[in-house]
């Protein structure tokens, strides 16, 4: 297994900063690990947009069809009562639920899409470089490959950076 | 100045051209207002049906003014900062409030064509009518109009005063007093434009009232105005122009346009679940007149071009900040307004069947030509960024 | 951004502090013992839920007789707790969702107590309509789910149908949204705690979080788009409950802009909740620098926003009921100003429309006490409002001989007493156990650039 090489910021732009030098002199960039969504980081990092949107989407129009069609077969065909006079098809009227349906389904679909895929489970323990990340340190974790030639090593690039490599 | 912190991107913004209305661009945009013009000249004297595409043209025009101004007011109100670079626009449209101002009193000699509540004979039999005569009478009617537009006028003059005076001495208190006349003019404005709604609009049927109406038509003349911004910044990015326009910007106009053409299916469902549910005669005619025959299609892809299709369009991230399906989502909403409009003047007043002919596209020729016209030629006199404004530098490197 | 960011604008956080701060000054919240002002206010509150429960208990032991309603006026106390209640959970999703997504920065430091404060007050709204069935162990058949009754469905048509869907959504999602929201904070906790029990607790509910920035990414994506679902959720929740009024045909409850007015009321009235919970907050827990006074101005400033739209609906419905001709609505809006229920009607006028007028003036925007007291004006204005909308437009029906007075007895009054005390011992447990603001969040905004003060 190859070594990971670990440092340590102690703010988000020098994190920042040294993602793209360390990018730059080719060493792989295998995640980093910080107290909150730094901004800006997804771009020097190049991290793809994710596809949850779209999962989101797809569980929002599976509501539109279960709260439109739901409420059709119910009313109109299951067991079809005349209330008010109102039309057995009621569209108009079953709009307010088909709606609240598609944000139940799209916003609850959503949020355990994400549990699944991020293997966010309860109880887990958190596997991280320091029980400092949820506090107030930024870590890179880096692979070493194949650095370029021409380049400073990763630790010169981390200090230039006020960053320090950590013992892994 | 340059070398205080406040103005550090001075340098950027001083390179950037002044607009200029080329000769070319004034003479295709002076025929078009000629053509509006003689449509509506040949309309006075051969046929009913100018009037509304009169009242249709003053209220799409005002709108344009609105919105633009009800933009700036809410960007200074909010103290928000991204905007700045491309405030200029929004200040532009302004001007459309000449026009509208001018096509209003048009439409008041027109009034007895169109409004039923001014022939005496229509108030004796009708106790209802008479009963809302102090408010329906042609002598107020008329007096509303420069009320109206006088507030707009007086409330918005100082917010472009303010911005343009900041753009020679630099000085912070003309932000703050933006701000005071911008809270002043969404507070007034606003109530006055629902005002104004019920007054032009609703009174084409007296004996109908919908408590929401006003914030109705509020609602489709902002996504317009936004539509408007959204294809005039597109188009003078690519003429050259407004280079401190990113995508960002156009990200962020896009997701408000985003955001309120919701709101207007909101506004639209509201009014109309409501008056279906309730089913009380007094109310559905409204919609027993524009929901049958040939005007229920109109009535159909009207949600679909003001809401539908822009809000498919939008919903994905990557056309919010793509000019070509921008530009169709604008274009659609902006046509879309018109048919708006139109579902609301032209049923009571035309009879069963809705008409598209010369008349109408001579107008709609006429309001594009004349709107850019002025929106135009108010940019071209003053810097095309707001070059001192202290939070230039947050919009230029605007970041989404 | 941050760099571009110009010195006019004050910073979020005051107190120029770093990263650790932040950390330790919010978790001390709950790691020091209870102060007696805590002890005080769970005392408290915790009385008002005993009153509510017993009053609730007689009233379901008893019948809905036990309430001081009549042929006429079929709908008052209860209803009313009820809207003022969803009204008040407006205000959390609003500050989350909408904040956040037109990209006002101010919302971190309020956000999660906001966010909490919308739950409590959400459960507090969904018990009234249950009570008010009777028979409350038979609400779960306000669901639709196959039976043995026919199957006989839920009436899609009602609006009271659409209420269950619209209450229920809005608590499941504000809950998630919530939750979503405090999962690293959840993990700090964890991380710096000592004790074991604290451990295990705070480590099983932050899911094995460990700052990992693809996650952190995939995270913030999942964040925004609850952000935009939330949105037109919040919308829908008091658009439905407009529905509940506006769909029928009586005077005064027939208008077609309920829903936007009503949403309208919603945030002004939550707004006010916010303040009045923050600035108490601010004050006993020492959190002038993360609750700065810039804070409470842009919240009065959105109360003077929302409270204009307020007063532009009241003029509205005035102005249109006498323009409509119809005499059954001149009547009900006249009787509203003039009628026995005048009190109730100038009481909303004064606390809605008065109130937010003061709020023109910075200096009063920036006085705290003054602030607070008006906050209390708003949200006693807004529940009489909804008082006067439900109340007032059914005791004079159509029918002189069967006008009627209503007034609450001593079970309505220990039942809203008793929600009172419901919210806050949940809130003051809240602010106990969990991170009341999020920590994640305000770091971001901090743009902490310092070396370690060590």
């Amino acid at each position: 297994m190859e070594k990971l090489l670990i440092a340590e910021f102690q703010n988000e732009y020098d994190l920042v900063d040294s993602v793209k030098a360390v990018r730059a002199a080719e060493v792989e960039v295998v995640d980093a690990y910080t107290p909150y969504a730094v901004h800006g980081l997804d771009k020097a990092m190049d991290l793809k947009s994710s596809r949850l949107t779209r999962i989101c989407f797809t569980f929002g129009f599976i509501g539109l069809l279960v709260g439109v069609f739901g409420q059709y077969w119910v009313s109109a065909v299951n067991w079809p009562i005349n209330i008010g006079g109102r039309p057995w098809n009621s569209l108009p009227a079953f709009m307010p639920v088909a709606f609240e349906v598609i944000i139940l389904f799209a916003g609850l679909g959503t949020v355990f899409s994400f549990f699944a895929w991020r293997r966010l489970k309860y109880g887990k323990p958190g596997l991280q470089p320091s029980l400092r990340v949820t506090n107030d340190r930024f870590y890179l974790v880096m692979k070493q490959g194949q650095q370029r030639k021409s380049s400073a090593p990763v630790s010169e690039i981390v200090m230039a950076h006020h960053g320090k490599m950590v013992e892994n | 100045m340059v070398g205080h912190p406040l103005y550090k991107n001075i340098e950027i913004t001083m390179s950037e051209k002044n607009f200029i209305l080329e000769t070319s661009l004034f003479k295709k945009l002076s025929m078009a207002t000629i053509i509006g013009l003689i449509t509506i000249i040949i309309g006075v004297f051969s046929s009913e049906r100018i009037w509304p595409n009169i009242l249709l043209a003053a209220n799409y025009i005002t709108g344009i003014g609105f919105a633009g101004m009800l933009f700036v007011s809410i960007h200074y109100v909010s103290n928000a900062g991204w905007g700045v670079a491309i405030r200029r626009i929004p200040e532009a449209m302004f001007s459309a409030f000449s026009v509208g101002f001018i096509l209003m009193i048009l439409v008041l000699l027109g009034a007895h064509h169109l409004y039923e509540w001014t022939h005496p004979g229509a108030m004796i039999n009708d106790p209802i009518l008479q009963g809302k005569e102090p408010w329906l009478n042609l002598p107020s009617f008329i007096m509303r109009v420069p009320v109206y537009f006088g507030i707009w006028f007086l409330l918005g003059k100082p917010i472009l005063n303010h911005s343009r005076k900041q753009d020679e001495s630099g000085d912070l208190e003309h932000k703050q007093k933006s701000i005071k006349w911008s809270a002043a003019w969404l507070y007034i404005g606003g109530i006055t434009f629902i005002i104004s709604s019920f007054d032009w609009i609703m009174s084409l049927e007296p004996h109908w009232y919908s408590t929401i109406f006003g914030l109705y038509n509020f609602s489709g003349v902002f996504n317009a105005g936004l539509a408007f911004m959204i294809i005039l910044l597109i188009y003078l990015r690519r003429i050259g122009y407004l280079k401190v326009l990113k995508n960002d910007h156009l990200y962020e106009l896009a997701r408000y346009l985003l955001a309120f053409t919701t709101f207007w299916i909101y506004i639209w469902f509201s009014q109309h679940m409501l008056i279906w549910y309730a089913n009380i005669p007094e109310e559905t005619g409204y919609y027993l007149k524009r929901h049958a025959g040939a005007f229920g299609v109109l009535t159909i892809i009207n949600i679909m071009m003001n809401w539908l299709i822009p809000f498919t369009i939008l919903l994905f991230r990557k056309s919010k900040r793509t000019e070509k399906p921008l530009l169709i989502a604008s274009a659609i909403v902006l046509m879309g307004h018109w048919l708006d409009l139109y579902l609301m003047i032209f049923p009571p007043l035309i009879g069963e069947t809705p008409i598209f002919g010369l008349l109408e596209i001579g107008v709609v020729i006429g309001i594009i030509g004349v709107t850019l016209w002025v929106v135009l030629h108010s940019l071209s006199k003053w810097n095309l960024v707001p070059i001192k404004d202290p939070y230039l530098d947050e919009s230029i490197h605007l970041h989404t | 951004m941050a760099d571009h960011q110009i010195s006019i604008r004050e910073p979020q956080i005051h107190g120029n502090k770093n990263l650790n701060d932040v950390t330790n000054e919010v978790c001390n919240i709950m790691d020091r013992k209870p102060t007696w002002l805590w002890w005080l206010g769970i005392s408290l509150a915790l009385s008002a839920l005993t009153l509510g429960i017993v009053s609730v208990s007689y009233q379901i032991a008893t019948g809905i007789g036990t309430w001081g309603l009549n042929k006429t006026v079929g709908w008052a106390f209860d209803i009313t707790n009820f809207v003022f209640w969803v009204g008040i959970g407006h205000a959390g999703t609003l500050i989350s969702a909408i904040l956040f997504l037109f990209r006002q920065k101010w919302r971190t430091s309020i956000n999660r107590s906001a966010e909490a404060m919308t739950i409590f007050a959400v459960i507090c709204a969904g018990l009234f309509p249950i009570i008010h069935m009777g028979r409350p162990w038979l609400a779960y058949w306000m669901f639709p789910y196959p039976n043995f009754r026919g199957p006989l469905w839920i009436n899609f048509r009602s609006p009271l149908a659409w209420d269950v869907f619209a209450i229920g959504t809005y608590l499941i999602i504000s809950a998630t949204f919530w939750y979503f929201g405090m999962i690293p904070d959840l993990a700090t906790v964890r991380d710096r705690a000592k004790n074991k029990i604290k451990k295990f607790f705070f480590g099983a509910l932050s899911l094995g979080w460990n700052g990992s920035y693809r996650v952190w990414h995939r995270y913030e994506t999942v964040y925004a788009l609850l952000a935009g679902l939330a949105t037109p959720l919040v919308v829908s929740v008091h658009t439905v409950v407009s529905f509940d009024f506006a769909t029928s045909s009586i005077p005064g409850w027939h208008t077609t802009t309920f829903p936007p007015y009503f949403v309208a009321g919603a945030v002004f009235s939550g707004f006010a909740m916010v303040l009045t919970l923050m600035i108490i907050a601010r004050k006993t827990l020492k959190l002038e620098d993360y609750i700065t006074l810039n804070h409470i101005e842009n919240m009065t400033k959105v109360i003077i926003v929302t409270g204009g739209i307020v007063t532009a609906s009241y003029a509205t419905e005035f102005f249109i009921a006498w323009y409509s001709g119809n005499g059954f609505e001149q009547f009900v809006f006249l009787n509203r100003a003039l009628g026995p229920f005048a009190w109730a009607y100038w009481i909303m006028v004064g606390c809605n429309l008065i109130t937010p007028q003061f709020f023109w003036f910075r200096s009063i925007r920036r006085n705290v006490t003054i602030v607070f007291i008006l906050s209390i004006f708003v949200n006693i204005g807004m529940w009489f409002e909804r008082f006067v909308i439900i109340v007032t437009s059914l005791h004079r029906d159509f029918l002189p001989s069967a006008w009627s007075m209503y007034s609450p007895t001593w079970v309505e009054i220990g039942t809203l007493i008793g929600s009172f005390g419901l919210f806050f011992t949940l809130f003051l447990l809240f602010i106990r156990t969990m991170p009341m603001i999020s920590m994640g969040e305000v770091k971001a905004v901090l743009h902490y650039r310092g070396k370690e003060k060590e």
